[in-house]
């Protein structure tokens, strides 16, 4: 879907991305983790152009982008980032329409896609489509950023620290709903992020950037229990294996042991669970159809291939 | 009786109240050169005054409380009461005059003073009023109307601006269609040039100080001497057929023009590249993302963004020109000018009103609906 190879961009002798190469398959979910000023944000925006890459070819869609007109690569890849950059003059409605309207689609078409769009990122129709930008949260307007950028269909999405902006509680939540959302939709996204915990959670594989070169690409649970380096054995010390259990649905791991207490809800992650078994201080909790062990959730961890949406 | 809760509006009822009771309203002529006798309020109007001065004591009340619609009530009664005052001094006018033709009634610093207190507590009070704002311009409407109606009915008759006014009334037609023409036409003509060229400097960094500077230094020649440096160059353009036929010479319309359009660059200019440096470089980058050609990005983004803005700098260039062209009298351009110079020259103070008060009228006209403009503009905005 998107290939990179040997991809470089030097600003006035200083090297922001060097000799890179990436494939990302279609409908695969990558993130680009590393520290700020790894180059994570400049390989993002050679993708669509926004930056002229000093040497090596990129591919979107098995077509060179130098045989791509860059509005037309643009119109074709939805883009979402930190400043979400909402225009202000314009209604949610119109926001949502701006490549729809670029494309010259028809007013109805536009119109239906306008407010299923509002609908897929949890937000009613009736009350959005006339609201002005000033008049949304931080957490109202990233979800239109991302009704936006997903309003004419594109097949890839990218994504520059989109939810860098909102409070903690909101980005969680945001990072659901999202997750949520590619299930349903499959599009091909590149997410940009210095957030640990973001990426484990979201990611389908992760890119890990220093210095402009890409040091490893491998599946969250890869990248924490198999680290390539000390640098990135470093990044994710501490919280690491923990967000790693984001990941996994508590439900696929259900013993069909009796346990007695509370349940523990339906849609609850392993993390959830041995927080849980952690607060309870018991080594097996309930859940509808068995009981989750202390024993499986470190047993799913290690394995590291449990993962199932 | 609490803490004062509206202190401009105390101020100005006070000022306008004394300015009733210490100064003269009104100065009564045998004609238009004489000297005149000087009458206060009480003198001219006489005991109808009490009604007047109970208005101002009523707002002087109204400043010490704090109500929600307390805005609203202040408006009309500073409506009324300058509807009113005049419609009095209209009244009493006819009275004195009784009828004869040159005897005539001129204001006075008093008038002057209650005038423009009106207008302050009206400006202000009609900013208070928010959702009652249309309650507001029925207002506005109804004194224009009264106005109207006092002068169709012949009310004004005795003031002296309105003998000057009779007497020199195609003039005056011809002159406020000449003033008009040169304060919108210039402030037109300097739009179309000052957009671009606040754009150019918005768009290479670089050109900023090649514009803006001789801009400012455009705005620091003296009018006059504005005239004086361009009659050699319109004077030689005027040899020109078509220029001829049009009737641009090194004196009249043209040179009035062209130095109106010339000071109206600055403030539109400046305006323009503040209103383009001012829009968030996010959007533009959102936009940009979006697949938007650079054409696009200006007409959809950019210059609605910067429009506000450059509105009010069109604003400021537009009050300033309508003044400003007061200057055309001086060089045989017209306008309403002519009418202030020629009091000057035959020391005719009311003559000088004739041109004057249409100015001032018109100015605050303006400012008012390109305010509201502005406003409505940015209302989504914020």
């Amino acid at each position: 879907m998107i290939k990179l190879s040997n991809v470089s961009k030097s600003y006035d002798g200083h090297e922001a991305v060097k000799n890179i190469s990436l494939h990302v398959k279609k409908g695969e979910f990558i993130i680009l983790l590393g520290p700020s000023g790894c180059g994570k944000s400049t390989t993002l925006r050679l993708i669509n152009k926004m930056i002229e890459r000093s040497s090596g070819e990129i591919f979107v869609q098995d077509e060179n982008i130098d045989s791509i007109k860059e509005e037309t690569l643009r119109k074709n890849i939805g883009y979402v980032i930190q400043s979400i950059g909402l225009f202000p003059h314009m209604t949610v409605a119109m926001n949502i329409a701006t490549v729809p309207l670029l494309k010259k689609w028809d007013k109805k078409r536009i119109e239906e896609r306008t407010k299923e769009m509002l609908g897929l990122v949890g937000l009613s129709p009736e009350m959005y489509l006339k609201k002005y930008p000033h008049e949304l949260s931080g957490g109202e307007a990233q979800r239109i950023g991302v009704a936006r950028a997903l309003a004419s269909e594109p097949d890839i999405l990218l994504m520059d620290e989109p939810f860098g902006a909102v409070d903690p509680i909101n980005r969680v939540r945001l990072q659901k709903e999202f997750k949520e959302i590619q299930k349903k939709l499959h599009k091909t996204v590149i997410f940009v992020t210095h957030d640990v915990e973001e990426a484990l959670f979201l990611g389908d594989r992760i890119c890990i950037m220093r210095e402009g070169e890409i040091i490893q690409v491998d599946t969250p649970s890869e990248i924490v229990l198999n680290p390539k380096d000390e640098f990135i054995r470093d990044f994710f010390r501490g919280e690491g294996a923990l967000s790693l259990l984001g990941r996994y649905n508590a439900k696929d791991f259900i013993e069909e042991i009796p346990a007695t207490g509370e349940l523990l809800a339906e849609n609850a992650t392993l993390k959830e669970a041995l927080s849980e078994i952690i607060l309870r201080q018991s080594e097996r909790i309930p859940m509808k159809g068995g009981s989750i062990s202390l024993e499986a959730i470190m047993e799913a961890t290690w394995r590291g291939d449990h993962e199932k949406d | 009786m609490g803490r004062i809760k509206d202190k401009p509006l105390l101020l100005f009822s006070l000022v306008g109240l004394l300015s009733n009771f210490l100064l003269p309203l009104v100065e009564v002529k045998q004609n238009r050169i004489s000297n005149g006798i000087r009458m206060s309020a009480f003198e001219f109007i006489g005991l109808s005054e009490l009604i007047i001065t109970i208005f101002w004591i009523i707002l002087i009340f109204l400043s010490f409380y704090h109500h929600g619609k307390k805005s609203l009530f202040v408006f009309y009664i500073g409506a009324i009461s300058m509807v009113f005052q005049i419609l009095l001094i209209g009244i009493r006018g006819n009275e004195v005059v009784s009828g004869s033709l040159s005897m005539r009634v001129t204001f006075a610093a008093s008038f002057y003073i209650s005038m423009l207190m009106l207008y302050l507590i009206l400006a202000e009070s009609f900013d208070a009023l928010k959702s009652r704002k249309p309650m507001g311009i029925l207002g506005i409407a109804l004194i224009a109307l009264s106005l109207f109606f006092g002068f169709r009915t012949g009310l004004f008759s005795s003031f002296s601006i309105f003998k000057e006014f009779e007497v020199k009334k195609d003039q005056f037609f011809i002159s406020l269609w000449t003033h008009s023409f040169l304060s919108f036409g210039s402030v037109l003509a300097g739009t179309l040039i000052a957009i671009p060229l606040g754009y150019l400097s918005y768009m290479r960094k670089k050109l900023e100080n090649a514009v803006m500077v001789p801009l400012s230094i455009l705005e620091t020649i003296p009018s006059l001497s504005l005239f004086a440096i361009l009659l050699v160059p319109l004077a030689n353009l005027g040899k020109l057929s078509f220029f001829k036929s049009i009737g641009v010479s090194g004196i009249g319309w043209a040179p009035a023009f062209v130095a109106l359009t010339l000071y109206t660059l600055l403030p539109i200019g400046r305006n323009t590249l503040v209103g383009f440096s001012s829009v968030d470089k996010n959007i533009i980058e959102a936009a940009k993302g979006m697949g938007m050609n650079k054409k696009e990005i200006l007409f959809k983004i950019e210059f609605p963004l910067a429009f506000p803005l450059i509105l009010t700098g069109i604003r400021i260039a537009l009050v300033q020109t309508i003044g400003g062209a007061v200057l055309a009298g001086l060089v045989g351009g017209g306008g309403l000018g002519s009418f202030v110079f020629l009091g000057l020259a035959e020391a005719s103070p009311d003559l000088i009103l004739l041109g004057v008060i249409p100015i001032v009228a018109i100015t605050l006209l303006m400012d008012g609906l390109l305010k509201a403009a502005y406003k409505m503009l940015r209302r989504n905005v914020e």
